[in-house]
This record gives C-alpha cells, sequence and structure tokens, in this order.
C-alpha cells in the first residue's frame, strides 16, 4: 500500500470510531435527553445533577435487574434526570424509548398497578401513591416522589406535563389488546406482553414459557384473567395448543377435560385454567368455573369473527 | 483455626488454587454451620413499627446474636442497598441493628459486604444515634476473588469480594420484594450484593441466546448455585415496607406488613418469605433449585416458628 493511500487508512481507523461516538452522542441527547424539560416554568423544581443515560445492553449498567423487562419489549435508550424544589423534594424522572409504540405501551402496562387514578397525560396515564407513569408514541415514562406530600404530588403532575408536551407522535394500543377490551367489560388492569418475562409475572405456572407467547394480552379482573395469545398463523396456534394441552395434563393439574372447542384443567390452588384455540388465536380464561369461563371466551372470539373470516 | 484460615488452607491444597481461583468446598461450610445446630426455634418473625426493635427481638428468639458472633469475629453484613425507590432496598434501621448486635457480641470487625455507601445508612431514621457504628463499618473491598464452584449447574464460576466467604460470620440482610425475574427476591438473590458486577450479569443475561432476557430458569440456578458457595449464618429479613409490584427497582405497590424474619436456614427463610409476595415456594424456581442442592427446607411444615410482637 503506498504511504499517502496507508495514512489516509490509519486516519479513518483514528476517526471513525470518533464519528460513531459522536453520533451515538447525538442520538442520546436528540431521543432522549430532549424529552426532558430542563428550561420550562416547572413551579420550582429545577434539574438536580447530570442525567444518566443508558442505551442498548448497557441499561443494565443503569437499573442493574430491572432491565430485562424493558429489552423483552424492545428498548433503545433511556434517561434519569433528578429534579429538586428549595433542596427539600426530589423527584426522578426516568424515561425509556422503546422500540415502537407497541412496546412501549407494553412496557408501560407492565408497570402500572391495579389501583391507582387515571391522569390525561400522553396516551394514557395513572398516578399511583408516591409515582406516576405515562406512555406516548415510542416513550414510556415513570415519574417518582419519595412521599405522598401535596406538594410532591403536583410536582409529579408538573413534569410529567412538561414532558408530554416534548414528546409529539403518539400512538396506538397493540391488537391484542384492542381484541381483549372490545370483548370483556373494563378490567383491573390491562397487559400487553411480548414474551416469556411480562407472561410469567402474569401466569406463574408458565415461567418457561411453554406456551410459546410472543404477542398477547391480558385482562384481570377480581376474580379472573383472561389471557389472549396471537400467533403467526393457524397452523401455529394449533401446534402451541397441543403443547398447552401436554403441559397442562402434567402432574401439577388435576381434572384434565376436554371439550369440542378446548380443554380444561384445575391448578394447584383449586382454580379452573380454560383453554380455547380459535384461528390463529388461543384464549385462556383462568379463576371462573367451566361454564363462566366458556361465555366469556365465547365471546372473545365472537368478536374476532370478521378478523377469520378474512 | 478461624474461618479465613480453613478457606486458605483449603485453597492451597488444591492443584490449580496457587496459580488460579479457589474451590467452594462443602466443608468450609460445615466448620461454621455445625457450630449453629441445636436451636429450638428454626424461625423468628417479629412484628412491630419500631423495625430497629424488631430485629433485635427475632435475633433474640434465635438466641442472641452471641449465637452467631464469637467474640473477636470479622463479621460481613449483607444488606440490599443500592435501589432508589421506596421499598426497594433494605430498611436501614434494620441493617443498623444487626451491625450494633455484632459489635455488642464482640465482633472485631464488621464488613458491609455489599458496600453501603454512608449515604444509604443515613436514610434510616437511627443513623444519627448510631453515627459511631457506621463509621466503624469497614468497605469489603474489590470483588476480586476468583472462586469456582465445581457442583454448580449454571454458575461454575463467580467473582466476588472476599468477606463473602472469608468473613468468619456471615449475616444476610436482604429486604424482601417483588422481582420481575425471579417473582421475588430475598436471602439467596442478596447473595448476588457481594459478585463482581460480571458475575451478576452473567446472571442475568442468560446462556447469551436471542432471548437471553426471559431466561428465567438460568437466572434462577445461578442464584441457587451461588448458595452453594457459602450460606449465611444468619439471615434477618427485613418484611417491614417493600414493594410488590416492579421489582426489583419498583417504584411499585407499597405493602407494609412491618415485620423481620430471621433464621439460619436460607431455603426455610425464603420459602416462609415468598408469602409475603403471594407465592408458594414451590412455585419460585430458586428456592426449588436450592432445595434440589440439599441447601435447607422447604416444607414449612416441617420448621419451628416462633412469632412475637413489640
Amino acid at each position: 500500500m503506498s504511504k499517502p493511500r496507508a495514512s489516509i487508512v490509519l486516519s479513518l481507523l483514528v476517526v471513525l470510531p470518533l464519528f460513531l461516538q459522536c453520533c451515538e452522542k447525538r442520538d442520546v441527547e436528540e431521543s432522549v435527553l430532549a424529552r426532558l424539560p430542563y428550561d420550562a416554568d416547572l413551579d420550582g423544581w429545577e434539574a438536580e445533577g447530570e442525567p444518566q443515560t443508558a442505551e442498548g445492553e448497557d441499561l443494565f449498567e443503569l437499573i442493574n435487574g430491572g432491565a430485562e423487562i424493558y429489552h423483552e419489549y424492545g428498548f433503545r435508550r433511556a434517561a434519569i434526570q433528578s429534579y429538586s424544589k428549595r433542596a427539600e423534594r426530589t423527584i426522578n424522572v426516568e424515561l425509556y424509548e422503546m422500540e415502537d409504540p407497541a412496546s412501549a405501551y407494553g412496557a408501560y402496562s407492565f408497570k402500572i398497578g391495579k389501583t391507582g387514578e387515571p391522569i390525561y397525560i400522553g396516551d394514557e396515564g395513572k398516578l399511583e401513591d408516591y409515582y406516576l407513569s405515562f406512555w406516548k408514541g415510542h416513550f414510556v415514562v415513570t415519574v417518582v416522589g419519595y412521599d405522598t406530600a401535596p406538594e410532591t404530588r403536583e410536582g409529579l403532575m408538573v413534569l410529567a406535563r412538561a414532558i408530554d408536551e416534548r414528546i409529539p407522535e403518539g400512538g396506538g394500543r397493540p391488537e391484542p389488546v384492542g381484541l381483549l377490551l372490545g370483548a370483556l367489560p373494563e378490567p383491573a388492569r390491562v397487559t400487553y406482553m411480548e414474551g416469556g418475562l411480562a407472561l410469567s409475572n402474569r401466569l406463574p405456572f408458565d415461567a418457561g414459557n411453554t406456551l410459546g407467547l410472543r404477542q398477547g394480552a391480558v385482562a384481570e379482573y377480581d376474580t379472573h384473567s383472561v389471557f389472549l395469545f396471537a400467533y403467526e398463523d393457524e397452523d401455529e396456534s394449533r401446534e402451541w395448543n397441543q403443547r398447552a394441552r401436554d403441559r397442562l395434563e402434567g402432574d401439577e393439574f388435576h381434572d384434565f377435560r376436554s371439550y369440542a372447542e378446548g380443554f380444561s384443567v384445575q391448578d394447584a390452588a383449586g382454580q379452573v385454567v380454560y383453554v380455547v384455540a380459535s384461528g390463529r388465536f388461543m384464549l385462556i380464561c383462568v379463576g371462573l368455573e367451566h361454564s363462566a369461563a366458556r361465555t366469556v371466551i365465547a365471546s372473545v372470539l365472537e368478536r374476532q369473527r370478521p378478523e377469520r373470516a378474512e | 483455626m478461624d474461618r479465613r484460615e480453613f478457606v486458605k488452607k483449603s485453597a492451597a491444597v488444591g492443584a490449580s488454587a496457587m496459580l488460579g481461583p479457589l474451590v467452594a468446598t462443602d466443608a468450609a461450610a460445615q466448620l461454621t454451620r455445625s457450630r449453629l445446630q441445636g436451636g429450638s426455634v428454626d424461625l423468628a418473625v417479629v412484628h412491630g413499627a419500631d423495625y430497629y426493635g424488631a430485629a433485635v427481638k427475632a435475633v433474640e428468639i434465635l438466641g442472641g446474636m452471641s449465637r452467631f458472633v464469637p467474640q473477636g469475629a470479622n463479621v460481613g453484613v449483607l444488606v440490599n442497598s443500592p435501589w432508589p425507590n421506596p421499598g426497594t432496598y433494605t430498611n436501614p434501621d434494620v441493617g443498623l441493628a444487626v451491625v450494633q448486635m455484632c459489635f455488642d457480641a464482640g465482633a472485631k470487625e464488621v464488613y458491609s459486604v455489599e458496600g453501603a455507601s454512608t449515604a444509604y445508612w443515613e436514610r434510616g431514621s437511627l443513623a444519627k444515634r448510631h453515627a459511631e457504628v457506621i463509621a466503624g463499618i469497614k468497605p469489603s473491598g474489590e470483588r476480586d476473588l476468583s472462586i469456582e464452584i465445581p457442583e454448580g449447574k449454571a454458575l461454575k464460576r463467580a467473582e466476588i469480594c472476599r468477606p463473602l466467604v472469608e468473613s468468619d460470620v456471615l449475616v444476610n440482610v436482604p429486604v424482601v420484594k417483588d422481582h420481575a425475574g425471579t417473582r421475588f427476591t430475598c436471602t439467596m438473590k442478596n447473595m448476588m450484593g457481594g459478585c463482581h458486577h460480571s458475575t451478576n450479569r452473567f446472571f442475568h443475561f442468560g446462556g447469551g441466546g436471542a432471548d437471553w432476557y426471559d431466561d428465567v430458569e438460568h437466572l434462577s440456578q445461578c442464584i441457587a448455585d451461588l448458595s452453594l458457595l457459602r450460606q449465611a449464618d444468619l439471615c434477618v429479613v427485613d418484611a417491614t415496607e417493600f414493594v410488590t409490584t416492579n421489582g426489583p427497582r419498583g417504584p411499585g405497590r407499597l405493602r407494609k406488613p412491618q415485620e423481620v424474619v430471621a433464621g439460619i436456614d436460607t431455603v426455610a427463610v425464603d420459602a416462609f418469605c415468598a408469602k409475603f409476595l403471594g407465592l408458594n415456594a414451590v412455585d419460585v424456581p430458586m428456592v426449588r433449585m436450592a432445595y434440589e442442592h440439599g441447601l435447607g427446607e422447604m416444607d414449612l411444615g416441617k420448621l419451628s416458628i416462633e412469632t412475637a410482637a413489640i
């Protein structure tokens, strides 16, 4: 290689990593840091210290064992910033940029509890004892106070609204959620799921994701839960339904019953687990006795009928 | 011969020990645990709003700290400190009670295995009163001790801090709380606080496959394997106030049973404390796996449990 060409290559080897680092830094700045309010009127709340940021697998460095669930949903970047008021109160803002609105909705729906009050911030939000969460477009945001004083709770709302204004685009709920909520009464909580980690937190007996969840939702009520699993096509649904049948015929379940539309078992706690596969979906109702479970599942399937006809 | 000398001498015998990592041996564990046999109470559960007092009472029911800490002993105390949100870290008053009891029993030195900062201890309500005690807690040093775990099924080697294995007495002081990965965390998972970041990353990143983040089985097996290294001589669990959702980091819904649980069998303690999250021990993979290792008793019906209130 000639000397001039060698020096060009050498220069590129030095400059390129620096250039890429600058691009990454700009990505973080333009995506997450740009959503954090620094120059707005925040009713006396001021940013305290530098923000902490993370991209990709580095989220583990930032939030340790709390990272996995974000990765399951599809995580891009995060920023955490503290705000204080008169050096007396502190609020922490955690802002996560996810891969798409479905991911953001999923992470939000996983975080929220069954109690708390809805707030009209972002696409959807909830205020709980000392913190609130909302999602909007690709972003899910949690704002945490360290006490429940009225001034702090108002501070949560001030910061949340300021962040909401900085996220221009909203999003819609993913399909499985719409299918459940379109057919069922308002639940205590609905969770969108994209993998085994979320599923294991809602369906305790499936820690290993033996039902092959890639996309699904669960609507939780005081007495029961209704799960909808969406597969690629009817063949896949049928295959996983058979695996579910094999799994639930195991030792920890009893009273296996087979029906034309599906099957049921009872778990160790005596709850009926009612399973039906229909088209590319599998539905599971946990906690209702057989005929009530059949009715609930039928109401969801009725809503899907036009989709099946396609 | 104290524990530190025993561990060093055991390591010196091994062919690779002079040049490579230590090897955890069952004999080292027996050296310590043989001293603890003969107690009439397996678990002490104390209820009260005075969390410091409840911790003292719980240890008193088990025979008092002098049963566990000989005069002149070096003691490692492992609290769960790094999380920012309410209900996600060991209440410092519980940790302080343990540290004070160790000094009162004649401990020569008390190490904070996890490296809890002064700022953490100062979150507690009794920090000023126990300022001297806090100042006397020694840091754990670097996590640079490489140790093999031949009987580990998933975890074959760990990088840890020396007090985790070399302290004469190890007292594990976790907070019980929700955990999205393992359903809940208590004494066994708290042992990760003595491990190097790279070891903890291995736990969470699974076998490195495409869906590493939902590999609950891998994470749980690593946790169970870690307990082969050493079990704490005494566990004092903060079950006073903790998150029941969104663990380990929170924020989440707080539950406030105001209880402190103490015991020497880490499997039994975790099996008991799982109930605070509404779980049965058999449904928690890491508890079941530790039981399968022969590390303790999972059947609460076989345990002697004494309760008290202050």
